[in-house]
């Protein structure tokens, strides 16, 4: 007889538990991928964009603070002292028709560039031709992705748009290659002259870098000794490596809490399968006296899990590509929105993600499985049907589970405050350990308060409310599993819900006490929040000219490459920036702040300091064309705008080291009394005849703008939760279902000795209200916990940002609302059936 | 478990994985479409200016560029020796090619040009057998590459350079991956017109011409370096400067071109351009230079080019490898082979531009010498590059 077929009987026969079952596995399986395939995706994107920019370059030139005189490029190819470069002159350009698509513009010399990069072809034959197309001002060659994908062909104009000024191109060629990466690296990609992407993007004499392939430390040499000050030779990959950096502690952040939400999952399976093993005890009880081994009994078991994990599995992994299909452009705006611009968004299916959820799925499914296989293989025939005796056991095995609790705990709180775990993984492992530690808590404190409390519940809320406590407490060995395993679910599900809001609290805050100006004036750019579009003289003196505006500071940004990578510097004409910003900490009065800042005094963001180790009263130093300048750190200030972090110097002192720069955004207060809208409305009208686009916003708008690019950072984090949740609920009704199931006999009985429907279902009603409640009840600390491990710890490590915890009772009650209500919805159908059955039927076998 | 159900479980599970390879397979790759870059097709331009009349030759004007015109190159090439009389050949050319000849007008980048220059350096290292080749492509902006009239004459394609350094002197100098050259040249003949008075007659349509001159005998003392090995070296070397728009006649496929410097201070320049059928075009011409500068010009039924040996590519392209030049008119017989039989240009376009010795009568006396010659049409035509 083969025993997998009782397997698939028990399955088969209890069909909704396995659904349910299947369904918990599909949803933590599919968080997994989903979240996995997102960020390989966005990663290969990150990875083809910046490839696009890097070619077969081995190094760079770069200046300082951005742009390259061209004319060092000239000097040093006519000198002999550059063999295989390439200048380029590039930027992000937005495509007004693609809603506002952005487009990275590639300037090349392709007579220098073809070296360079594979996406010439062959045949150089093309080149001339090449030169000819570009030989005309705006021609453009675009992949043949792009072109495709918007429907355009050879010939046909396209309308674009940079830092509010708008230009027309004319698609010239259409490029493409065989070798996919290559072609995927093309996509987004505009291909101009060099001397057309100067004009448009307002480079007139400047280059962005100039990429060079060297082939021996001897020319590295060389070339560094011809440079000269300002300029860098850099390794070309060196910004792949930084922005990576800055993006696998976002991803490794979004990937530990789909592990959670699969955590969550496996508590679940655990539950639900050491529930049918307790469930069958009688049945095995059976098997075995029928003959089979103990090995049997452990297969048929673990051959159980495995059907319901390749189905759960295999599912959840199909739709976790569907999300990931979603998810990827979440992330990539969110990538987008703090790191560097993407333009490649469709790429391939990482086929490591579904191996990746294949493997864990499965393997986890039957990993929590082993310990209720292991229990089946206990059973003899003779035990079989006493449930003491289970029960028995569970209470001596208390004192240990107590052990393993507090023994988690301490390595938890080793893996948090001990430097050397550092790493991202190492705090969610303590994560990990502190919600299994509370689960085992949960048990242990359960066995000891439920006496107590049914003592009290009876003594309040009558006989039948009592005898559900007690039940509860009675069949312990199920229903702590279920509760712990419903605990885990809502406590990290309310860690996660407490870290957001405090984050967007804290957000919220920062912003009403940094935008403190009436008006705000920038130009668009809709690609990235971290613009250094320079708004033209011409356009902001006539603006400026408005009677309304009483007074207005400026604001430049710009980035300087240093030695410890591209440092963004904000130059502020703000003499009042001390009482606009929330500090960390300072080493000088307030109110002294803007004089030393004149006298070279920077303040520093949170997350900048935290990237160059630096605190207040330290000293930075910055390359200027006069040598080294050094800068003393005056205060650090808490900043959520980047995870890069800026610099703050004063207009006065930076202008009198380095070159002066262009106002990237204007500040304008307005006369008392004045109605800041119509100011606003007058302003747009304006700059509706002026020649650049620009942003004109009231500092409501700005901060409601803002405030979206955080909910859009957290909408992954938040769909998280979300599914989180659903598993959750899930778990809770598949355990609650369970139980009932279980003591359907019972029940026939308390209704043959005459307890009324009504009665019954109080009963019932109680029971799963007490399972929720309690669920709840013992998440709320270990929510508290998880959420200050996220928010202290885990955010500051992933992005630098210091968040001022906010606990709100609200949260609780949400928590607590969502494992209650689905305990109780989860008790109404089995009470239906049980009121539908016969009497007679139910305790026909006693 | 009934067997429908089982059924049914495994159809599911079939199903989903099927749908799991249908998302996997959703890019396809490898349609080996188009690879490389498609361009809109480019109008051939018209408005260059013409070499259809008499050109007003002014000096140094002319050694400048002429960008109403097409095309137009600056030719120097030469015969070296070390003072152990090893023999090095040497080619270095710049050219210029027009997109379009109108001037660059509302443009603010200093990188937008309509002109572009290709260089070529070879040197024959006659001991060795080596052809040493190199080609630069640049556009004509920002100094990368172009011509200077002030304060002097200069060509340049990045470093490669040949500028004017005296009235009759000029520094040339070029450097590639282990091979460079360093020369100072001494004009001995000054500018010499070739064709009717530097018109020079390519085909029977009017425009099918170019305007070229030539500095037939530069007296060159320098430096020739081979994988790090530096040769003082002395010789002579030819520089031809010719400009136009339509050199090539729709039938003619490419040209046989000669210079040899005889050692009686003589020199002679032949071409003859050679048409589709195998024919040789009525407009081939040639001028021999006396030793006091003066010139005569040999017509197409003034000299005669027999080809005596052939050579063959590893690719199955032949060129003519030995040849006798006679002139009954101007009575020589010459007989001219190739310093080495490989001095093929691989480049954008290929062609054979080498080193050769020749010797035999020129007015009944002997005469030997070195020269150099171009074979172009022979592995790809000539025609719509030139």
């Amino acid at each position: 007889m083969k025993l997998w077929r009782f397997s698939l009987r028990y399955l088969s026969r209890n069909l909704w538990q396995t659904i349910l079952l299947i369904v918990g596995i599909m949803l933590g399986v599919a968080v997994v991928v989903a979240i996995d395939f997102s960020n390989a995706s966005a990663k290969i994107a990150l990875d083809l964009s910046t490839q696009s920019l890097i070619g077969k370059s081995t190094h760079q030139i770069i200046a300082a603070n951005g742009g390259l005189d061209e004319k060092l490029f000239v000097d040093l190819k006519n000198s002999g002292k550059l063999k295989i470069s390439s200048p380029i002159v590039e930027g992000y350009i937005s495509i007004p028709s693609w809603q506002n698509q952005a487009v990275h513009l590639l300037g090349v010399d392709p007579l220098l560039d073809y070296q360079m990069r594979d996406i010439y072809g062959q045949n150089t034959t093309v080149l001339p031709q090449l030169l000819s197309t570009f030989a005309k001002p705006m021609q453009a060659i675009l992949s043949k992705g792009l072109a495709e994908s918007h429907n355009l062909s050879i010939g046909q104009s396209l309308p674009i748009e940079f830092e509010g000024k708008n230009f027309i191109l004319k698609i010239a060629g259409i490029i493409d290659s065989q070798d996919p990466l290559v072609r995927r690296s093309l996509e987004g990609l505009i291909i101009m002259d060099i001397s057309s992407a100067q004009e448009i993007l307002g480079q007139i004499g400047l280059l962005d870098r100039v990429d060079i392939r060297l082939v021996n430390d001897l020319e590295k040499t060389e070339l560094e000794a011809v440079l000269p000050e300002g300029t860098y030779l850099v390794p070309s990959n060196q910004q792949n490596i930084q922005v990576n950096q800055m993006v696998s502690a976002f991803q490794i952040n979004l990937t530990a809490l789909s592990l959670l939400a699969l955590v969550v999952g496996m508590f679940l399976i655990y539950n639900t399968m050491t529930f049918s093993v307790v469930h069958r005890r009688e049945l095995i009880g059976y098997y075995r006296s029928f003959g089979f081994y103990r090995r049997e009994i452990f297969m048929m078991i673990i051959f159980e899990a495995l059907i319901i994990a390749i189905l759960g599995t295999v599912s959840g992994v199909v739709l976790g590509i569907l999300l990931g299909r979603q998810t990827i452009g979440l992330i990539l705006q969110t990538i987008n929105d703090l790191y560097f611009v993407t333009t490649v968004s469709e790429v391939g299916l990482p086929i490591s993600s579904l191996i990746k959820g294949l493997i864990l799925g499965i393997i986890a499914t039957v990993a929590v499985s082993l310990p209720p296989a292991w229990e089946a293989t206990r059973v003899t025939p003779h035990n079989a049907s006493i449930r003491s005796g289970l029960e028995q056991k569970t209470s001596t095995s208390l004192n240990r589970l107590l052990i393993l609790a507090v023994f988690l705990l301490i390595v938890a709180g080793i893996l948090l405050a001990v430097p050397i775990f550092s790493s991202l993984w190492w705090a969610f492992a303590a994560t990990f350990f502190i919600v299994v530690a509370f689960s085992l808590l949960t048990s242990v404190l359960l066995k000891f308060a439920l006496p107590a409390v049914a003592l009290v519940v009876k003594h309040y809320f009558g006989l039948i409310a009592g005898m559900a406590v007690r039940e509860l407490h009675r069949s312990l060995s199920r229903t702590a599993i279920a509760i712990s395993s419903l605990m885990v679910a809502i406590s990290v599900t309310m860690g996660m819900t407490i870290m957001i809001e405090s984050f967007r609290n804290t957000v919220d805050i920062w912003l009403k006490e940094t935008l403190v100006g009436n008006i705000y004036l920038s130009v668009p750019n809709q690609f990235s929040n971290q613009s250094n579009a320079v708004i033209e003289p011409e356009v902001s003196s006539q603006i400026l000219e408005n009677p309304a505006i009483a007074s207005w500071t400026s604001l430049s940004t710009i980035y300087q490459n240093t030695s410890a990578g591209e440092i963004q510097i904000n130059v502020i004409s703000n003499d009042k920036i001390a009482y606009e910003r929330l500090f960390v900490s300072t080493v000088i009065p307030e109110e002294k702040i803007w004089t030393a800042m004149q006298n070279g005094s920077v303040l520093l963001s949170e997350p900048l300091a935290r990237r160059l180790d630096l605190s207040a009263g330290d000293i930075l130093e910055l390359d200027s064309s006069k040598g080294p300048v050094s800068l003393s750190i005056a205060a650090v200030f808490y900043d959520y705008a980047s995870n890069q972090g800026h610099l703050l110097i004063a207009k006065d002192f930076y202008e009198s080291h380095w070159k002066a720069a262009g106002i990237t955004a204007l500040s304008l207060n307005v006369h008392d009394g004045i109605d800041v809208p119509t100011v606003v409305n007058d302003l747009i009208k304006l700059n509706q005849t002026q020649s650049q686009k620009l942003v004109i916003r009231d500092n409501k708008t700005l901060q409601r703008d803002a405030l979206g690019v955080f909910d859009r950072t957290f909408r992954v984090t938040d769909a998280l939760r979300f599914i989180a949740t659903i598993i959750s609920i899930i778990g809770i009704v598949s355990a609650v279902l369970l139980i009932l199931y279980d003591r359907k006999r019972e029940f026939g009985i308390l209704k043959a000795i005459g307890l009324s429907s009504s009665e019954l279902w109080r009963l019932i009603l109680t029971e799963t209200g007490l399972m929720g409640f309690f669920a709840g009840i013992f998440a709320i600390p270990t929510g508290y916990v998880v959420s200050l491990i996220l928010v202290y710890i885990i955010n500051l490590r992933s992005f630098g940002w210091t968040i001022q915890f906010q606990f709100s009772w609200i949260y609780i009650l949400q928590t607590l609302l969502i494992a209650w209500v689905a305990s109780l919805v989860a008790g109404i159908f089995p009470i239906l059936a049980i009121n539908k059955m016969e009497i007679i039927e139910v305790i026909r076998n006693e | 478990m009934s067997k429908k159900t089982m059924l049914l479980v495994v159809a599911f599970a079939i199903l989903v994985i099927f749908g799991m390879f249908a998302l996997v397979q959703k890019n396809p790759d490898g349609s080996p479409s188009n690879s490389g870059i498609t361009l809109l097709p480019s109008r051939p331009e018209r408005n260059f200016a013409l070499a259809d009349e008499k050109w007003n030759f002014k000096f140094p004007r002319d050694l400048g560029a002429h960008p109403q015109f097409q095309t137009e190159w600056w030719y120097y090439t030469g015969n070296l020796f070390d003072q152990n009389g090893r023999q090095f050949g040497y080619q270095l050319t710049f050219f210029r090619r027009a997109i379009n000849p109108e001037p660059l007008t509302e443009r603010t980048s200093n990188w937008a040009t309509n002109q572009v220059y290709l260089a070529h350096f070879t040197i024959t290292d006659v001991l060795q057998k080596q052809h040493y080749q190199k080609e630069i492509i640049s556009r004509g902006a920002l100094g990368l590459a172009g011509v200077q009239l002030n304060p002097d004459f200069q060509v340049n394609l990045f470093d490669w350079t040949i500028r004017q350094i005296g009235e009759y002197q000029y520094e040339l100098k070029a450097e590639s991956e282990g091979f460079s050259i360093q020369l100072m040249l001494t004009d001995q003949k000054g500018i010499i017109l070739n064709g009717d008075q530097g018109l020079s007659k390519k085909g029977p349509e009017i425009g099918n011409a170019s305007y070229y001159f030539s500095q037939t005998r530069l007296d060159s003392t320098g430096i020739v370096t081979i994988a790090d090995q530096a040769y003082s070296v002395t010789g002579n070397s030819w520089m031809d400067h010719e400009f136009g728009s339509s050199t090539l006649g729709p039938s003619q496929i490419g040209w046989d071109w000669f210079s040899l410097q005889m050692d009686n201070n003589f020199e002679l320049m032949l071409f003859q351009l050679r048409e589709n059928d195998g024919s040789i075009s009525s407009t081939s011409s040639g001028t021999l230079v006396d030793s006091d500068s003066s010139t005569i010009r040999l017509g197409n039924e003034d000299f005669e080019i027999q080809v005596l040996e052939t050579w063959k590519t590893d690719d199955g392209f032949t060129y003519p490898s030995q040849w006798r030049i006679s002139s009954k008119t101007e009575k020589f017989d010459l007989t001219v082979t190739p310093v080495l039989a490989d001095q093929e240009n691989r480049f954008f376009f290929r062609y054979w531009e080498g080193s050769v010795r020749f010797e035999g009568l020129y007015q009944g006396q002997h005469v030997t010498g070195y020269g150099y010659v171009e074979l172009t049409g022979y592995a790809q035509s000539m025609q719509g590059v030139f």
